[in-house]
């Protein structure tokens, strides 16, 4: 990949994704789609299930879909798949223990022989499966699994990575470790794209997207996905946030610190994170 | 307290002598920690595992009978009590149109046919559906649609229990919503329920009483939904992290804005300004009870299956055993011959300890399919021009298909025994040359690499997909040709589209980690070669010859 290529971003233009459905109808999956993801970026994608997030993230991830139609220039993510996790662990996993796992990957990689072992042994380190590496899948829990098909598609990689609600089936610890590994990739500069129903997983600053229908309806911070744009003051009947809008359900703290704002208990911005909530409960406090 | 109603759900644990008693007419959330069984708990309290860590009826109907000669058995009466949705019950569907999908869970229940109209008009109004929608064909609709359809099928069943796995997963907020309502309408129509969700902000509010379920999964903490948000202790003892939503509000709890006003975030919001101290609970709200089950060692036994011994030897060699053993079996040409094979791969399979009991049910369909097979063959027209049962082509039949049911058996020994990427290893490193090896070749032994590799995923899927057509089929477990057959058809379509689905996930996920499209990955060395494996080999060509000369 030259220099430049590695600079560029990956942009999206006029992207329509349609399937001819057995009964002869044809099902527009995406419609109409731009837009741009720079190196090193963070994104966010959100939607309800059929929405259409799912089919984006496979093209942003380079996977072939069928009936796609548009513009995409690949940029820094390159030619070629990048690394793309699932919800099912168990159709991520071609080996039988989380060593084999890895190290299967890092063969279709091309990684020297001699390289291989100590590579699996580290990634597996710091993902914390080292006490496990040689364990069979059925003495792993399902969240051990997922941990390891983290490991296995991010191994020695690419300059993006595609998580498509990979946590969807595990618990809060379990997820929390595999946003973890995300978050070490992106320190060390690769892109993620973040697909999640989750929108307790979404940060106040960082981009997050949302799809409705096929179409983009958001794209902006996650604390404008959860409030919307607040006017201070406006006590009067708030209109629906743009979550609401793409019909998500708006998380309970959310609804929660709406309420409070139209008391005008607290003001923009509204609080998102924990910290957040701990400075907003302590100034109510001192009220 | 002991009004006793004859839908309640009781559940005795014989390791303790506890005694949890689930009220019709209520809702019950189960939380626990991923892992540590929840679903497992579920399914036994509805008859599909049997688990001798609990003693369940419905009523005064027992889940479980114990029929002569000790073996247990599924009360069909205790089935009917309870509809089942599984996680993405919308897997389930089988039937070609929605009506159909509808009667086949009425079917255990012989209705008459107005009262099965009445609940299907019932259950399509509850989803928000109307008339139009009966003639629809399962398989276009979309996947919310399909998901409403399986609620649709759950609120359809008369039983007095509602059991849920994880409902709102996926779920959009309006299908969350249309949830929420039809649950409360249930409830106070006196159907009981219980539910799975780790979507705790949904599920609390909706709740009479939670089931906390222990990390190791040996205990469940009953107690109302206040008061886990009173005691974030309880969450930590069970190994889940405390949610953050609750987090956040605690510093308002302790400021004394009561615990009734959590579920609604407006009645909650009022209390800001509240500067007093933490309300005196009530004792019902900081009060739990634990019941020991005792069910964790069951599970850990099972979940730690012992690893085949014939797994220390190459898999080079057993494959060559295999082929040697197989061609052996296939030439035999008497009876006696085929005994001697069917003798040679039982004592292979009980030698390895290959658990193939797990695969019971596939292995019996095929007996079936066997012998059906041949019967059919047998019947025709005879030399003499006469029509009828034909002995001798009957046992001809049979005969090439006995031969084929040894060697299939073998052949899932085998894969079960292997572990598919050490098999793909060692054969590249037999057919490799100089670090490389050709492409074609490489291709090949991925394919069949990634097939073995599913074996496994498929001996899962067969048995969840069997568990679901009990708990929709109401099937007692009681072994007839025409019980067989029936849940064969309910079990095998929507396991086919299951590992469809997932064989299209499993190769988007090569495609991405860019298998297949490296011409030369790195080859592995192993381990060479043992004397073991000359044994092992020379051992079965010997066994082979014999055979071969026998036939």
């Amino acid at each position: 990949m030259s220099e430049d290529q590695a600079e560029r971003s990956l942009v999206i233009r006029h992207l329509s994704v349609r399937s001819e459905k057995e009964s002869g109808d044809i099902a527009v999956r995406l419609e109409d789609v731009s837009l741009e993801l720079s190196p090193g970026e963070w994104l966010y994608l959100v939607g309800v299930n059929g929405s259409g997030k799912s089919t984006l993230a496979r093209i942003l991830a380079g996977i072939y879909e069928a009936g796609a139609s548009g513009y995409m220039d690949r940029g820094f993510a390159g030619e070629g798949a990048a690394a793309y996790v699932m919800q099912q662990p168990d159709a991520q996993l071609f080996a039988d223990n989380p060593r084999e796992e890895v190290t299967f990957a890092l063969e279709w990689q091309a990684v020297p022989a001699e390289e291989i072992p100590r590579k699996v042994s580290r990634s597996l380190e710091l993902a914390g499966l080292q006490e496990l590496a040689d364990s069979p899948w059925n003495e792993l829990s399902g969240g051990q699994r997922q941990l390891a098909a983290v490991v296995a598609s991010t191994a020695n990689r690419t300059p993006l990575i595609v998580f498509d609600e990979a946590t969807s089936m595990l618990d809060e610890e379990a997820s929390h470790k595999v946003k973890r590994i995300a978050k070490q990739l992106h320190e060390q500069g690769t892109a993620i794209v973040w697909v999640t129903q989750r929108l307790e997983e979404l940060e106040p600053d960082a981009r997050a997207m949302a799809l409705a229908e096929g179409t983009i309806r958001f794209d902006g911070t996650g604390r404008e996905f959860l409030y919307g744009h607040l006017e201070s003051g406006s006590k009067t009947g708030r209109e629906p946030t743009p979550c609401e809008l793409c019909g998500l359900r708006l998380p309970y703290l959310a609804a929660f610190a709406l309420e409070l704002s139209a008391l005008g208990a607290i003001g923009a911005p509204l609080p998102m994170t924990t910290e957040e909530w701990a400075t907003a409960m302590e100034s109510g406090n001192k009220e | 307290m002991t009004l006793h109603r004859d839908a309640d759900l009781i559940c005795l644990f014989p390791g303790s002598g506890d005694r949890l008693r689930l009220e019709a007419g209520s809702i019950t959330v189960l939380l626990g920690k991923n892992g540590a069984g929840k679903t497992y708990l579920l399914e036994s309290l509805a008859g599909l595992r049997p688990n001798d860590a609990l003693e369940v009826s419905y009523g005064s109907e027992p889940l479980w009978r114990s029929r002569r000669g000790g073996r247990k058995q599924r009360n069909p009466e205790a089935l009917k009590a309870y509809g089942y949705a599984s996680q993405s019950p919308e897997e389930q569907l089988v039937a070609r149109t929605v009506e159909a999908e509808l009667r086949e869970t009425l079917r255990p229940y012989s209705l008459s046919a107005v009262v099965t109209k009445a609940r299907i008009a019932a259950s399509l109004e509850a989803v928000g559906w109307d008339e139009t929608w009966l003639s629809r064909s399962p398989f276009y609709l979309s996947g919310g649609e399909k998901r409403r359809l399986a609620l649709a099928c759950q609120l359809v069943s008369p039983g007095d229990w509602l059991l849920f796995d994880e409902p709102t997963a996926g779920l959009d907020a309006p299908g969350q919503e249309r949830l929420t309502r039809v649950l409360t309408e249930r409830k106070q129509a006196g159907q009981g329920i219980l539910l799975i969700s780790h979507d705790s902000e949904w599920a609390l509010p909706l709740a009479d009483r939670v089931l906390l379920l222990s990390e190791d999964g040996a205990s469940l903490r009953e107690c109302k939904p206040e008061s886990l948000v009173r005691h974030p202790e309880w969450w930590k003892e069970a190994g889940m992290a405390v949610p953050a939503w609750l987090e956040a509000i605690a510093p308002l709890l302790r400021r004394g804005v009561p615990v009734s006003a959590v579920w609604n975030p407006a009645k909650f919001a009022a209390g800001w300004g509240q500067t007093g101290r933490q309300a005196e609970d009530s004792p019902s709200a900081s009060s739990s009870v634990v019941y020991r089950m005792g069910t964790a060692e069951a599970r850990k036994e099972r979940s730690l299956v012992p690893r085949p011994s014939v797994s220390l030897f190459d898999p080079r060699a057993l494959w060559l055993s295999y082929v040697l053993l197989s061609l052996a079996i296939f030439a035999q040409t008497s009876w006696w011959g085929v005994a001697a094979g069917g003798a040679l791969v039982a004592a292979a399979i009980r030698g390895g300890r290959i658990p193939l009991r797990r695969w019971s049910g596939l292995i019996n369909s095929f007996l079936w399919f066997t012998v059906t097979l041949s019967v059919l063959a047998g019947l025709g027209q005879g030399e003499g021009g006469g029509w009828g049962f034909q002995a001798e082509a009957f046992l001809n039949a049979l005969h090439s298909m006995a031969r084929t049911f040894l060697v299939f058996l073998l052949g899932l020994g085998l894969s079960l025994a292997i572990t598919p990427l050490r098999l793909r290893r060692s054969l590249s490193s037999l057919l490799g040359f100089r670090g490389r090896i050709a492409p074609p070749v490489q291709r090949f032994l991925l394919t069949v690499t990634l097939m073995l590799r599913f074996i496994p995923i498929f001996l899962s899927e067969w048995e969840r997909f069997s568990r679901y057509a009990i708990a929709r089929g109401k099937e007692t477990g009681r072994r007839s040709v025409v019980g067989s057959i029936k849940r064969l058809s309910r079990t095998i379509l929507p396991m086919l589209l299951a590992l469809f689905r997932l064989g299209d996930q499993a190769a988007v996920s090569l495609e991405s980690r860019g298998i297949g499209k490296q011409k030369y990955p790195t080859l592995l060395r192993i381990r060479s070669w043992g004397t073991r494996d000359t044994v092992l080999v020379s051992a079965v060509l010997v066994i082979s010859a014999g055979l071969w000369l026998l036939r």
